[in-house]
């Protein structure tokens, strides 16, 4: 489904060359979950904005489907790190902001939006502004408004890091029920390693600034997973693994921040 | 917590200010008949709005709201005329890089040009008519209008841009429904500083050749010695300019209902 | 003996003041109308007699009245109004002291455009110059001639005269009520002319055009200085009516006019310095009566106005001086 060769990118900053992305490659299969893991500026955030069509790279390619990415689209629905709503509209408008915006007839959408605030749990909210919203409800709301136009891929970029733990693991439940229903192919971008663990089919290590991908490592526990899952020693065990290769990692970005 | 100020607060300087005036009028700190003492102002300004406008050589009696409709009609015009050219260009301005570089070094250097240096300029150009008039109001409030526009412009969350693009909006529907709302609080303040500048702009304005206004009034005051009808017309424009401005805000509240709220958790 | 040397030149300087305070340094408020041009005559007349004047450029009288009022200035010419205008808004400070003559205030319409009665008035566009006696004799003339001055489609122009010209020609109004220098120009450049109608006939205003007026405190402790200055501004008087070329080059450079212009504009001037009391008072209750000011000065405005300097300036009674006109 989305398949990323050689991909490099590097970019000026304050007139030094600084290499961010460094001999990408990875493969998302069709209705896998991917989860992309990797210390603070190791580029795994600048990686997804190039599939969601945000950035291009300098070198390489990037395929969804088979095709080259031009622009962002809504088959390639993003989840921001911030909800990004819109402010000046409700909820439900905001969950129906894609499909009006193409011109769809209201009778399909309207039905389809209620349908999806409920899935979310916000049902009853449909009227309230985003200030009126806690952060985890908002962020729901960011992801009922990808969910609505039924997209291929589903990119999102350390959706749940703001939120306070109890908010996150919510959420981080909501996301895997969510994705039972529709089994989408999900890139996910985290740093957070229970949380890459809990969710993924497969978890993918960056390594510090330069990144490139240092290991993959598949997550053989079954399916449908919940919070009881990370109690497990399957999970323990891939945690562990997971730890010492990132524990290097963050070590050495660490270090380079210190120089820098 | 600071309580709020008891109504009767708010008065304490002005109050302050008028007995100050009272006694630099009556203990002659000034040349005597110069300035006005505030009960002569009060007196004037109270013909002037209840007297009866009896054939008058001079319209100090009976015409206060004649003179405040016009006004007020020039200001209202001029600055719908400001809002309407300077809204679309700000919003062009700000978003567009192209139209920045071309457009925006002029609007800067006329910027600081005040209004009466255009006046001899207005009079060539659009004669002794109301032309003029709503030329120099509508170019008064044009540029805060203008400046605050691209502002709000320039400031929209980079991320809005992008999850509007990512759901399917063209470069159309992302200015239209997602840039011109997110700029409006900008807009409004722009709105606001204009319409005030609108009211400063009346009475130069009103200078060139009209028969009412409160412009007018003030200058023809000051010809015949009339400073008390010159502070009146200055508390005048005050009071229209205060009442304008609450209306903007009003309305600024209404239409940004969102901004207002809180959050429920 | 850098310092030794400042001393001793400040020495210098303090033994030198008193000797230069000999001659009375006064300011002198002036405008560029020809009403008034005589007045650029008086400050080397008034040198004769050991007063050291200053002009002070004013562009309206407004101004001029007011600086008069509170002695930023201490002599000045205006309208025959302005004194009651300040007395009226409570200004006591002003003294009229001599008068200046009549003949400046003209109305002025398009070339082929006359205006004969005042009649026609009433569907014609009138610019004003709001607060000068042309004003006021016009708003006189109409009420005497039975038509009622606020039906009248009036134009308040304000910011000089040539404003008035171009409103003229480019027809956005149909005559001006203004002064010389511009009913002289545009009758010079071609495209106006003076209608039949004439408004310096009226009973109350009459035709006096100004003033010259001195600051009262000054007056009261510099009599002597203000004899002096009145003595010379006879004497300006004189040079003016015998000599009218050289008043017309005089006027035509300070006002940036060209001569024939200036010519034109004191063509019709008659310098005299009679103050008429009479129609002093009957212009305040004018002003009084139509609302300009709010109370009625006409009682107490003989105190406003004094005829001793004129008196001994030239030899006159107060009775051939105006005292009763």
């Amino acid at each position: 489904m989305i398949e990323i060769r050689g991909v490099h990118k590097e970019f000026a900053k304050g007139g030094r060359r600084v290499v961010a992305l460094q001999d990408i490659d990875l493969t998302v299969a069709e209705r896998e979950f991917v989860a992309i893991l990797g210390p603070s500026g190791c580029g795994k955030s600048t990686l997804l904005n190039m599939v969601a069509g945000f950035d291009q790279p300098t070198r390489g390619s990037v395929r969804v489907a088979g095709g080259e990415i031009a622009a962002p689209a809504p088959s390639r629905g993003v989840v921001f790190q911030e909800p990004a709503l819109f402010p000046w509209l409700t909820v439900m408008d905001n969950v129906v902001f894609g499909p009006k915006t193409r011109g769809q007839p209201a009778a399909g959408y309207r039905a389809r939006a209620a349908q999806i605030i409920e899935q979310i749990g916000l049902s009853g909210f449909e009227a309230s502004y985003p200030a009126e919203l806690s952060g985890g409800m908002r962020q729901r709301v960011g992801i009922a408004r990808v969910l609505i136009m039924e997209p291929k891929v589903l990119l999102m970029d350390e959706p749940f890091g703001s939120l306070d733990a109890q908010t996150r693991t919510l959420m981080q439940e909501l996301l895997l029920a969510l994705w039972e229903r529709h089994h989408q192919t999900v890139l996910f971008v985290t740093h957070d390693i229970e949380e890459a663990v809990l969710l993924a089919d497969r978890v993918c290590v960056m390594t510090a600034r330069p990144g490139r991908i240092k290991k993959s490592i598949e997550v053989r526990m079954p399916r449908p997973r919940s919070i009881e899952s990370t109690t497990s020693p399957e999970f323990n065990a891939l945690r562990r693994e997971v730890l010492d290769l990132i524990r290097e990692e963050s070590l050495r970005a660490a270090m380079e921040t210190e120089r820098a | 917590m600071l309580k709020r100020l008891p109504a009767p607060w708010l008065l304490v300087l002005p109050a302050l200010l008028v007995a100050l005036w009272h006694f630099a009028v009556d203990l002659r700190w000034v040349t005597e008949g110069l300035i006005p003492s505030p009960a002569q102002v009060m007196r004037s300004w109270y013909t002037w709005i209840f007297g009866s406008s009896a054939a008058m050589l001079s319209p100090y009696s009976g015409t206060w709201l004649d003179n405040v409709a016009y006004s007020s009609r020039r200001v209202l015009q001029g600055f719908g005329l400001a809002a309407l050219a300077a809204i679309p260009l700000g919003l062009l301005i700000g978003w567009s890089r192209l139209a920045s570089r071309v457009v925006d070094p002029t609007i800067q250097m006329l910027r600081p040009v005040p209004i009466t240096a255009w006046l001899p300029f207005a009079i060539a150009v659009f004669g002794i008519y109301d032309a003029s008039a709503l030329f120099l109001i509508g170019l008064g409030a044009f540029y805060p209008i203008v400046v605050n526009t691209t502002h709000g412009v320039r400031d929209t969350n980079l991320l809005l841009l992008r999850a509007a693009r990512m759901l399917g909006a063209g470069s159309g529907t992302v200015l239209a429904k997602v840039v011109f709302p997110s700029a409006l609080p900008s807009i409004f303040t722009g709105l606001r500083l204009g319409i005030g500048i609108a009211w400063t702009a009346v009475i130069v304005a009103e200078m060139i050749a009209v028969k009412s206004g409160l412009g007018y009034v003030l200058w023809d005051a000051y010809y015949v010695g009339r400073m008390d009808i010159c502070v009146a017309t200055m508390f005048s424009v005050g009071l229209l300019g205060f009442i304008s401005d609450r209306i903007i805000v009003w309305a600024a509240r209404f239409l940004l209902r969102w901004r207002t709220l809180e959050a429920h958790g | 003996m850098k310092a030794i040397r400042n001393l001793l030149l400040i020495f210098a300087v303090a033994l030198a003041t008193p000797a230069l305070a000999q001659s009375v340094k006064v300011k002198q408020g002036m405008l560029n109308v020809p009403a008034l041009s005589p007045l650029w005559l008086l400050p080397d007349e008034a040198k004769k007699h050991g007063i050291d004047i200053e002009m002070v450029m004013f562009q309206r009288f407004a101004d001029a009245r007011t600086a008069l009022a509170s002695g930023d200035i201490q002599i000045t010419a205006f309208g025959p109004q302005d004194i009651s205008l300040a007395l009226g808004a409570g200004a006591k400070s002003l003294v009229g002291v001599a008068g200046v003559g009549s003949g400046n205030d003209c109305l002025i319409v398009r070339k082929g455009e006359d205006i004969k009665t005042w009649q026609e008035v009433s569907d014609k566009r009138i610019g004003i110059g709001a607060g000068s006696i042309s004003w006021l004799k016009f708003a006189a003339s109409v009420q005497e001639n039975g038509l009622q001055y606020n039906k009248l489609k009036i134009v308040n122009i304000v910011g000089g005269g040539s404003n008035y010209l171009k409103a003229l020609q480019g027809k956005e109004i149909d005559m001006a009520v203004v002064w010389h220098p511009f009913c002289a120009q545009a009758i010079v450049d071609g495209f106006g002319a003076y209608p039949t109608l004439d408004h310096n006939r009226s009973k109350t205003v009459g035709g006096l055009i100004s003033v010259l007026a001195v600051n009262r405190p000054f007056m009261e402790k510099n009599r002597d200085a203000v004899q002096k200055l009145v003595t010379a501004y006879i004497g300006v008087l004189e040079i003016a009516r015998k000599d009218t070329g050289r008043w017309a080059k005089i006027y035509a450079e300070k006002a940036g006019l060209p001569e024939n212009v200036a010519a034109e504009s004191i063509r019709t001037t008659r310098l005299d310095p009679v103050m008429p009391l009479e129609s002093i008072k009957r212009i305040s209750r004018f002003l009084s009566d139509n609302g300009v000011i709010t109370r009625d000065v006409s009682g107490e405005i003989a105190q406003y106005y004094t005829y001793d300097f004129l008196a001994k300036a030239t030899g006159k009674s107060p009775e051939q001086l105006g005292i009763k006109q």
